[in-house]
């Protein structure tokens, strides 16, 4: 038959298996086992997946996670968070405060070069600080360092910065990446300068190339001030779906990526992919809860809140959500570091008890639903949509709070409506949100009573005089006891208070090739070793021409 | 005819300047800003710097006022700077990304006209046949199954267990150290399944469209007639059914237009294509005003340009229409 | 006897003689039985939540499997299948009635009526929907209504198209 179909189809079918036959094969990604010897050699590449693409490498100016991780390959700061998020020196090889708390003097180590050649010098961090307070640059972070009452350069090698008062979070803000004056003082504008495309730093990569949307590539900077790192190329593959990435990972074309518990879970557990690759669980550094709008007439009395945090099942919500890869959340603090104190009151799954706390606060049973002066106890919870996690949360805790006859309607809001129409406002009832926990457990920002006005981050109205007395005393000084103190009483107040109901703390979920070695899971994950991490000779699959 | 297109090329500026203005204002009732992204539940943003960061991207001038600034750029064709981090103009964002959504539009557009035509011509003309009946199905099968599940089952089989094509993204890691016919072999390649993919959708529209004019055709006189005369029946199909047939494809191609340059952000979401799709949707998100106007008014132009050459194509080619406009 | 009772019984002879559109009128009909019956066709609860069970392959207990929280698939689609035909129909309803209306007239009368008619569609065209529809959700209380009515008013103008072109080409 001559049909016009066989006509134009058959050779666009073979067009197409001409370009598919055309193409390299599958590239072989079985990990050859541990059976090889583990000498550490330098070469091979190490391809991420990233779900977002950078949009600058200048930190000061870019806000997203993506930027800021890409930006850590090139550049440094003065000081960054160890193993342990402890803070140690960077580009600065120890420091002293003056006893009084209110001078920082910061010694700079010596023979570090910017990837161009051109000394490292106090000048370049002097410049820096001038830039992150010039209203000329448009970046989020200069609040810290308008805190800076004067700076000094007195040599090359030393950096010094006075406060008017103590403040002991001003030690982490030096950990915003150094740049390099000699390229940028002719920019008004650092945003608009071309390092925030094709960046130079002191860091352990240099900068190759960045195709916007599809990939950036690094290659190891030789004289790196902690020496050469094995690894020779980074390149940070931008793949904006999960499970895509996943199969990336598992067909070869993606080294690294962080799973979801239903990855890790039910798809990673058989035999045959933990041939070629390990996987990692660590704390992360971030929790979920469900926070209440204090002024809300229901939630004014702390037994509802506490009613509302027994009725609440942690346990299902953790199985649920994170299908059992994550904790207890019991304050704003995370578990194992310093500042989190484990002895303050918990609220395990008692639905008796909450039903006995409501009728306490006056809420009676009716037809299975609470009523309080003909009132029903019903209200919205908010969640931005997008977020997986948060909703299924919310669904749980829908079904938790109907056993003990409060009812709860889930709206979702896309992220910049929710902030700007409900939460700055304070239009909601309840909001199931989290936090990203920084390593300084400075939390000012979000529970001192100054911070409660529109745009600020005390959004549940949260005001407790200790509190904010201790919240003082903890960033006022840099005696680690001292601060602990006051840090683990604030702990213990907002547990019996429970402004939010802290929900869960997850785990982060890392998975590597196998033929990387090198990596030592800690406190802070297991990146803050990279430029140890190697691949033995006899497994490198990338040759990377220098 | 010549008065009427100049008529119409006429209305496109004043109707370009009210549609900028009601994708404007659409824009700004919104809630949210461009700030909002970085200093939104950010500790270390602060009053002032939000306030500064609002004089930096003109957001504190009353509406008009930045209405009349873009339109006054907007004629000199200058769509400003991107309010993202990397501030990069807004025209050079929008370069980067066409060529690729352009050539998978094109390609699948191909792909669905050269098989669904024919599929349903031959449809019609061999009505209630086994191929009809088999082809009804396959295409509606195309059309209820979502493609993005769909997707990645091509891309576990294709890619993952055979390891023929690759899972995802334009081009390999060693896109650039191959030859010229080597990279556009990568990129064919890496084409194979979004196009095949994008195609399998739209072909239940095409061919059931093709299908229902050809059934109509060919219940006409002059076809009885043609084969009354003896003619053979490829000429009867082709010559005579199968060009009045194809007039409405035409309106189609017109109106296909605006979409050349848009894409589906799920699809290129899936397949880690670096689109217009995905560039529009970070924009809406993140209120990156410029490049939201900036391509809202390029689809504008093309949609208007579009339904132009639509309407001209098809009273050009269809005579009983041209009277009536 | 009226002429549309005429139309309407030719219609349905014709409908019911055609096996395939036959067939497809039923399955639509099986559809708004089971989104009108959910009882009928689900045991469970929609939205019962079982972390015990989560992800499960389809079995006895669950024909249809359980999604990630544990709830039963079967369920959910029968419920939702109300939601979705609702939205599907009314959606639909409205823009087909819009563009119907507009198509017409504008085919009909012809002029500076069709020249402004068509210019309108030019514009709703190019109407931003994604803001419309971000606004509604932030402003408005979430309902299906406010959907309906947005996905209505902002999708008639390809019927309009046709209308027209079909109105001329019998004019």
């Amino acid at each position: 038959m001559n049909r016009p179909v066989c006509r134009a189809v058959f050779p666009l079918i073979a067009l197409f298996l001409l370009f598919a036959a055309c193409g390299g094969g599958k590239q072989e990604s079985a990990g050859k086992g541990a059976a090889v010897s583990d000498v550490p050699a330098y070469g091979d590449a190490i391809v991420e997946g990233s779900i977002g693409d950078v949009s600058g490498f200048l930190s000061a100016v870019t806000t997203d996670a993506s930027s800021h991780e890409a930006a850590g390959y090139v550049f440094n700061g003065l000081v960054r968070y160890d193993k342990n998020l402890k803070l140690e020196g960077e580009l600065a090889e120890s420091w002293e405060v003056s006893p009084d708390g209110k001078r920082i003097t910061f010694h700079l180590r010596k023979g570090v070069r910017w990837h161009d050649g051109a000394p490292f010098t106090s000048d370049d961090v002097m410049f820096t600080y001038r830039r992150m307070i010039d209203p000329r640059t448009p970046t989020a972070y200069g609040e810290d360092f308008r805190q800076v009452k004067r700076a000094s350069a007195p040599d090359p090698g030393t950096f010094v910065v006075e406060y008017a008062r103590p403040f002991a979070p001003a030690l982490a803000s030096w950990g915003m990446h150094v740049l390099p004056k000699h390229l940028l003082e002719k920019y008004p504008d650092i945003s608009k300068s071309p390092l925030n495309k094709k960046p130079v730093g002191t860091g352990p990569y240099r900068f190759v190339e960045w195709k916007t949307g599809e990939k950036v590539v690094f290659d190891a900077s030789p004289d790196y001030f902690e020496g050469k790192p094995y690894l020779s190329r980074v390149i940070t593959r931008v793949i904006p779906d999960q499970a895509t990435m996943f199969l990336e990972l598992k067909s070869g074309g993606v080294d690294i990526m962080t799973l979801t518990p239903p990855q890790y879970v039910r798809q990673t557990e058989t035999a045959e992919f933990k041939k070629s690759f390990n996987r990692y669980k660590y704390t992360a550094s971030g929790y979920t809860y469900l926070g209440f709008r204090l002024s809300h007439p229901f939630f004014g009395d702390k037994r509802v809140r506490q009613a509302i945090a027994l009725a609440a099942d942690k346990k299902a919500l953790i199985d649920g959500v994170l299908l059992g890869l994550g904790q207890e959340a019991t304050g704003p603090y995370k578990p194992g570091t310093w500042a989190y104190n484990p002895n303050v009151r918990k609220y395990p799954h008692d639905p008796a008890r909450a039903k006995a706390l409501l009728a306490e606060a006056g809420w009676k049973e009716k037809d299975g639903v609470l009523v309080k002066d003909g009132q029903p106890f019903e209200f919205t919870v908010l969640t931005n949509a997008g977020n997986d996690a948060r909703a299924k949360t919310a669904a749980i805790l829908q079904q938790n709070l109907a056993e003990v006859g409060i009812r709860i309607k889930i709206r979702t809001v896309e992220w910049a409506a929710f902030i700007n129409e409900f939460i700055d406002k304070r239009k909601f009832d309840a909001v199931i949100l989290g936090w990203n926990i920084t390593p300084d457990p400075d939390q000012f920002d979000i529970w001192h009573s100054s911070k409660t006005g529109p745009k600020e981050l005390n959004h549940v109205g949260f005001a407790n005089p200790e509190v904010d007395r201790l919240l003082d005393e903890g960033r006022s000084t840099f005696d680690l006891e001292k601060r602990k103190k006051a840090y683990f009483r604030i702990q213990e107040i907002l547990a019996d208070e429970q402004p939010y109901v802290f929900l869960y703390v997850p785990e982060a979920l890392p998975v590597v090739h196998n033929r990387f070695r090198g990596i030592v899971p800690a406190p802070a994950g297991i990146t803050y070793n990279f430029v140890k991490w190697y691949v033995p000779a006899p497994l490198q699959k990338h040759r990377v021409q220098p | 005819m010549l008065r009427y297109i100049a008529r119409r090329l006429l209305l496109t500026v004043p109707l370009l300047v009210g549609i900028s203005l009601v994708s404007f204002l659409m824009m700004h009732m919104a809630p949210g800003g461009p700030i909002g992204a970085g200093t939104d539940l950010n500790p270390k943003a602060t009053a002032e710097s939000r306030a500064r960061l609002k004089a930096y991207y003109g957001l504190d001038l009353p509406l008009h006022v930045q209405y009349g600034r873009w339109l006054g750029r907007m004629a000199t064709l200058d769509f400003g700077d991107s309010f993202s981090p990397d501030g990069r103009p807004v025209a050079e964002k929008i370069k980067e990304r066409i060529p690729i959504t352009l050539t998978i539009n094109v390609l699948s557009m191909g792909l669905i006209f050269l098989v669904a035509i024919p599929v349903g011509v031959y449809s019609a003309v061999r009505k209630g046949s086994l191929f009809d009946r088999i082809s009804t199905v396959a295409v509606f099968t195309g059309f209820a199954i979502p493609t993005f599940w769909l997707a990645l089952l091509m891309m576990i089989l294709f890619g993952v267990k055979l390891g023929w094509l690759p899972i995802s993204g334009i081009s390999s890691l060693d896109h650039e150290s191959l030859g010229m016919l080597g990279r556009i072999a990568d990129r064919g390649r890496h084409l194979v399944l979004p196009v095949l993919l994008a195609g399998f959708g739209g072909l239940a529209g095409m061919s059931r469209y093709m299908r229902s004019n050809m059934l109509e055709v060919i219940r006409q006189d002059y076809v009885a007639t043609a084969r009354a005369k003896g003619l053979p029946e490829r000429t009867v199909v082709f010559r005579h059914a199968m060009r009045n047939a194809l007039l409405p494809v035409i309106t189609i191609l017109g109106l296909s237009v605006p979409d050349l340059l848009g894409g589906s952000v799920i699809f290129e979401t899936i397949f880690a294509i670096p689109g217009m799709g995905q560039l529009f949707y970070q924009g809406v998100m993140s209120r990156d005003y410029p490049l939201i106007m900036g391509i809202l008014t390029i689809g504008a132009f093309l949609t208007l340009l579009g339904n132009l050459l639509a309407d001209v194509g098809y009273a050009l080619a269809d005579p009983r229409i041209r009277q009536g406009s | 006897m009226s002429g549309s009772r005429v139309i309407g019984r030719d219609f349905a002879r014709r409908l019911l003689r055609n096996r395939l559109a036959a067939a497809g009128g039923a399955v639509i009909l099986f559809f708004f039985l089971v989104s009108a019956l959910p009882a009928l066709f689900a045991s469970h609860e929609p939205n019962r939540i079982d972390i015990v069970n989560i992800l499960r392959p389809p079995s006895a207990v669950h024909p249809l499997g359980t999604d990630d929280l544990g709830r039963d698939v079967l369920a959910r689609v029968v419920h939702g299948a109300r939601v979705s035909l609702k939205v599907g129909f009314v959606a639909v309803g409205i823009a087909t009635a819009l563009g119907l209306l507009i198509g017409l007239l504008s085919g009909f009368y012809g002029g500076w009526v069709d020249a402004v008619l068509m210019r309108f569609v030019d514009m709703m065209l190019c109407f931003p929907t994604f803001f419309l529809i971000l606004s509604v959700i932030a402003f408005l209380e979430p309902s299906i209504w406010n959907i309906m009515a947005v996905i209505g008013l902002t999708g008639w103008m390809g019927v309009a198209r046709l209308v027209r072109a079909e109105t001329l080409s019998l004019m």
